[in-house]
């Protein structure tokens, strides 16, 4: 297992770097001058000489690329061109919001797709599987900006059971923390919830059929051992391996989740970046996520490991 | 249609006998209704013996089998007529937690492709262990010590070491040697062996024969060998069950039926095998060159659905007449305890191999 | 029925299985599995139901679109303050926005947009994914290391993220945000098509093809594409679907199409401040995103099975 913890991180640091070239290459994308192009049509002399200065285009482009990576390494993420702030401060405030919406969201699609998907995958072509299949289907068919606002429009203007927007920290009230998450989340992990139940109740299906679930059969086991301990370890081997890129998906999400619930998040940070053509927040906004991503997906290869034995030992 | 009203061969039913299959016929659920895939296939298999039922694939023979272990799939398949008792009791008509209970623990199967018939997510001793755990109320530590003990049992080496192992870290051979430690786990009265060797080369494949052949002594179990090969029938079996096109045309002891077939089929079976007195030296040639072995009868064997008029093997029978085709063949006595459904069955002088 | 059988048995010292190969009458059924690949595409096809319906509806949505200035009730962009936040009725079909412009006349024309913009979005995934896909399958090695490992890095950033931080460079605007949704969907299309040429390329065919001189462009031609079509086609339809989505997100958030345009997408942004007034500006256009998206998903899942493999027996 720790070999396998060693090898995963290595294979992950070609990456990291090729994730920073693409991420430090979008100053090379902006069309023209940089300088004057991020500056805004109506910027001063002084204004289009600060941007340059503050990005350091003056310099060979891998020396830029050096300070920057050299930076980002220590936490530095350079300064907002908009307000001077520092970019890695201003990540560092947003991303509890984020990370609290996007964990209460896997969680509920875990929660919602891990039955569903058992549910689905063992009542084939009866009407419980077809609920699972089209529910899924809409899942991820909706927007989830729509599905918010129909679940606002729903329990919040209609029902007024629960809170239209707003966040409060956990550290401050919990309970609050809790409710104004639950909506938020909901519309956001559906899609998550969508896709895993598809996945799972293919792959269960697929594993189902398998010559060891025979065996298993053969030997006796009661219907729910062989589902849930010959089947479901199985079966979960494909749906983690997505898993990874489900983060991603919820992390990309958030964005505009974060924008419908007024969410003090990540989000908002990237849309003003994006608006504000704030080109090391944009920078930073994309890199801190795509490192989270990775991350991620380093536990994920751990727990593939944990699920097949041939990876552990190979 | 038409289903001849089938005589099943009696063996007079003894204390010995561990399963008895009486008419047993099994429909699958197809496109177009019902299809008879067994179609009143009658056996029993006496303690410590070994019976070979063998056929190409497509004859029912591993269905047969599954309908005995209550495998079939339930939503697409049924047993209409017929019954498949064990200690009196007909496995056919059990409920199915009954079966569960039945399944592993007095009739158990060790299957074909051990690769994929063990579940490659856990150690080869979990999975003996629960079998002991689930029919003998073992604890977890009793489970894992039985575990050991069957694989040291056939014959794999350091068993106390190789228990904590995942299937592919095992050979072939050795892995099949699992397929039937996880068999014999609780002693079954029967045990079932689908194409048990069918992957595997000559040397091992012996080696896996003689594993059977002593577990079946030291346990006195009852052996149901599943195969194509007749080769490795030659090598384990007591008695042979020849199956084609879902019905049982011949069954005999196995030096009658090599010696004196009675039926076409199974002297086509015989032709193609290649001419040899060790059963060794005959699966060496067999192994590798596969199903070509059968090719010298000609034609292919009918679909289920559209079985051909009378005889079903009339279409590929060299000595088929008239009335192969017109009268549907009836399983007939040649000899005491030898059988063959073929109408010309007491004119024909067919040849062995010995 | 021909009789050819002897009625008498042969002699006893004939071998009766020499040069015996079956009788005439005996002949194997007739072979089924002549039809041409087409055929059976469009007789598996059009046995699905759903995925028939959601053609039609593709298909319905394709002409709305195309016929859009002669088909509206209304002028999408003429302003009516008098008739403001309209709930349906028999003149406004879907009601009326804030200013009083017709929902459904303003729908139709963003149908035509989004349709567009989707398209525009799957052809940049097509460029920027297929033909390095070819290089890295066709050429493997270092290529397509190279190429398989930026695949890996781009697919490691939340793609929405991405989406956003390529407007966010190249200013918000529909076209843009379009090209960003290509982008984020090219690795997709690299992959896929990477497999497909590698599972063709160990193909003999390929391999005699070349020795016998074959130029790569020719090989590509006349054995890859025909092999990577099908797959591409499935991906195509359920690119399609994403697109519109990823568009209707990129919209609402206000870094697509630009006022006074409208896209679906941007419809519902702007309904969502009436929420509690005038919810069928939110309800209609988002239901009828969800529609179309289904279509295109469920045609893709249509397709895939009818190119598919015969499918073994659902038990056994």
């Amino acid at each position: 297992m720790l070999r396998l913890l060693v090898r995963r991180l290595l294979l992950m640091v070609p990456i990291m770097v090729l994730v920073s070239f693409i991420v430090f290459g979008l100053v090379l994308l902006v069309p023209g001058d940089p300088a004057i192009a991020l500056a805004g049509p109506n910027a001063t002399e002084q204004r289009v000489e600060a941007i340059r200065e503050n990005l350091g285009l003056n310099d060979p482009i891998l020396q830029q690329y050096g300070r920057w990576i050299g930076g980002a390494i220590q936490g530095d993420l350079g300064e907002s061109l908009f307000s001077g702030r520092s970019v890695s401060q201003a990540i560092a405030e947003r991303v509890p919001v984020t990370m609290s919406l996007a964990g209460a969201a896997l969680l509920i699609a875990l929660l919602i797709a891990v039955p569903a998907g058992i549910v689905a995958a063992t009542n084939r072509g009866r009407p419980a599987d077809s609920m699972a299949t089209v529910g899924a289907s809409l899942g991820l068919a909706m927007p989830s900006f729509w599905l918010g606002l129909v679940l606002v429009l729903l329990f919040s203007v209609w029902l007024g059971w629960l809170p239209a927007t707003g966040y409060i920290p956990f550290g401050e009230n919990p309970a609050a923390w809790a409710v104004h998450l639950i909506l938020p989340a909901l519309t956001l992990g559906a899609a998550a919830a969508a896709e895993t139940t598809r996945q799972l109740r293919g792959s269960l299906t697929d594993v189902l059929g398998q010559d060891y679930v025979r065996t298993a059969r053969a030997k006796g086991l009661r219907r729910h051992t062989v589902v849930f301990k010959h089947g479901l370890k199985n079966a979960a081997i494909p749906v983690v391996t997505v898993l990874g890129f489900q983060v991603a998906f919820l992390l990309g999400g958030s964005v505009v989740v974060e924008q419908l619930f007024a969410l003090p998040g990540l989000g908002g940070l990237a849309i003003r970046a994006v608006l504000n053509r704030d080109l090391p927040m944009i920078q930073g906004v994309v890199m801190f996520t795509a490192v989270i991503v990775m991350i991620v997906n380093l536990v994920v290869d751990l727990l593939y490991g944990w699920l097949n034995p041939k990876v552990r030992t190979a | 249609m038409t289903t001849p009203d089938v005589t099943p061969p009696s063996f007079a039913p003894s204390r010995d006998v561990a399963l008895q299959v009486d008419g047993l016929t099994v429909e699958f659920a197809t496109d177009r209704g019902w299809t008879r895939v067994v179609d009143g296939v009658s056996f029993s298999v006496l303690r410590g013996e070994t019976l070979a039922i063998v056929g190409e694939s497509g004859s029912g023979k591993s269905v047969t089998s599954l309908a005995c272990m209550g495998l079939l799939p339930r939503r697409s398949s049924r047993t209409p007529s017929g019954t498949a008792e064990l200690d009196g009791v007909d496995l056919l008509s059990l409920p199915v937690r009954a079966m569960e209970d039945l399944r592993g623990d007095r009739i158990a199967m060790a299957f074909q492709e051990p690769m994929t018939s063990l579940n490659p997510a856990y150690t080869v001793g979990d999975q003996i262990a629960e079998v002991v755990r689930r029919h003998r109320d073992a604890a977890r530590k009793e489970g894992w010590r039985r575990a050991v003990e069957v694989l040291d049992l056939v014959g794999i080496p350091r068993a106390a070491e190789r228990v904590k192992s995942y299937p592919h870290e095992f050979s072939g051979g050795m892995r099949q040697r699992v397929m039937i430690a996880m068999a014999i786990a609780c002693e079954p009265a029967v045990l079932i062996a689908d194409e048990l060797t069918t992957a595997l080369d000559v040397t091992i494949q012996a080696q896996v024969l003689d594993v059977v052949r002593q577990m079946r002594d030291q346990l006195g179990m009852a052996v149901l060998f599943i195969t194509h090969d007749l080769a490795v029938v030659a090598d384990i079996a007591d008695r042979v069950l020849v199956m084609y096109a879902g019905q049982e045309v011949e069954t005999s002891a196995v030096d009658d039926l090599f010696a004196r077939p009675a039926h076409p089929y199974t002297e086509g079976l015989l032709r193609s095998m290649p001419q040899s007195s060790t059963a060794t030296a005959a699966t060496a040639t067999a192994v590798g060159t596969g199903r070509r072995r059968l090719d010298s009868i000609p034609g292919q064997p009918p679909v289920p659905g559209s079985m051909p008029a009378g005889c079903r093997f009339a279409p590929r029978c060299p000595y088929a007449v008239e009335a192969c085709v017109d009268g549907v063949p009836e399983l007939l006595q040649v000899r005491p305890e030898h059988f063959a459904r073929c109408t010309r069955a007491l004119e024909l002088t067919l040849r062995g191999t010995r | 029925m021909t009789r050819s059988r002897p009625t008498d048995p042969p002699a006893a010292d004939h071998d009766p299985w020499s040069g015996f190969t079956g009788w005439a009458d005996a002949e194997a059924t007739e072979d089924t599995r002549t039809e041409s690949a087409v055929r059976r595409f469009v007789r598996r096809f059009s046995s699905q139901r759903l995925a028939m319906v959601a053609l039609v509806a593709i298909g319905f949505l394709v002409a709305v679109a195309a016929f859009a200035p002669w088909v509206v009730p209304h002028d999408p962009l003429a302003q009516n303050l008098s008739r403001a936040l309209e709930a349906p009725s028999a003149t406004y079909w879907f009601g009326t926005d804030a200013v009083g412009r017709d929902t459904l006349s303003r729908m139709v024309f963003g149908a035509r947009l989004s349709l567009l913009a989707a398209a525009e979005a799957v052809t940049v995934a097509l460029v920027l994914g297929v033909v390095p896909g070819l290089v890295a399958g066709f050429f493997g090695g270092w290529v397509d290391i190279v190429l398989s490992r930026i695949t890996d890095a781009v697919m490691r950033i939340p793609p929405l993220i991405l989406a956003i931080a390529i407007v966010g460079v190249f200013g918000p605007n529909l076209r843009n945000a379009m090209f960003a949704v290509g982008v984020i969907f090219a690795p997709r299309f690299l992959r896929l098509t990477r497999s497909a040429v590698m599972a063709v390329r160990e193909e003999t065919y390929i391999e005699a093809s070349r020795s016998i001189g074959t130029s790569t462009g020719a090989v590509l031609r006349r054995h890859v594409l025909p092999n990577i079509l099908s797959p591409l086609i499935v991906q195509i339809s359920l690119s399609m679907g994403f697109a519109m989505l990823a568009e209707a997100s990129l919209s609402f958030l206000g870094l697509g199409v630009q006022p006074p345009q409208a896209s679906w997408g941007a419809m519902v942004g702007t309904g969502y401040r009436f929420l509690d007034l005038a919810p069928h500006m939110v309800l209609i256009p988002g239901f009828a995103i969800v529609l179309a998206v289904l279509a295109f998903n469920v045609l893709g899942d249509g397709l895939r099975d009818s190119f598919g493999r015969e499918e073994r027996a659902a038990d056994r």
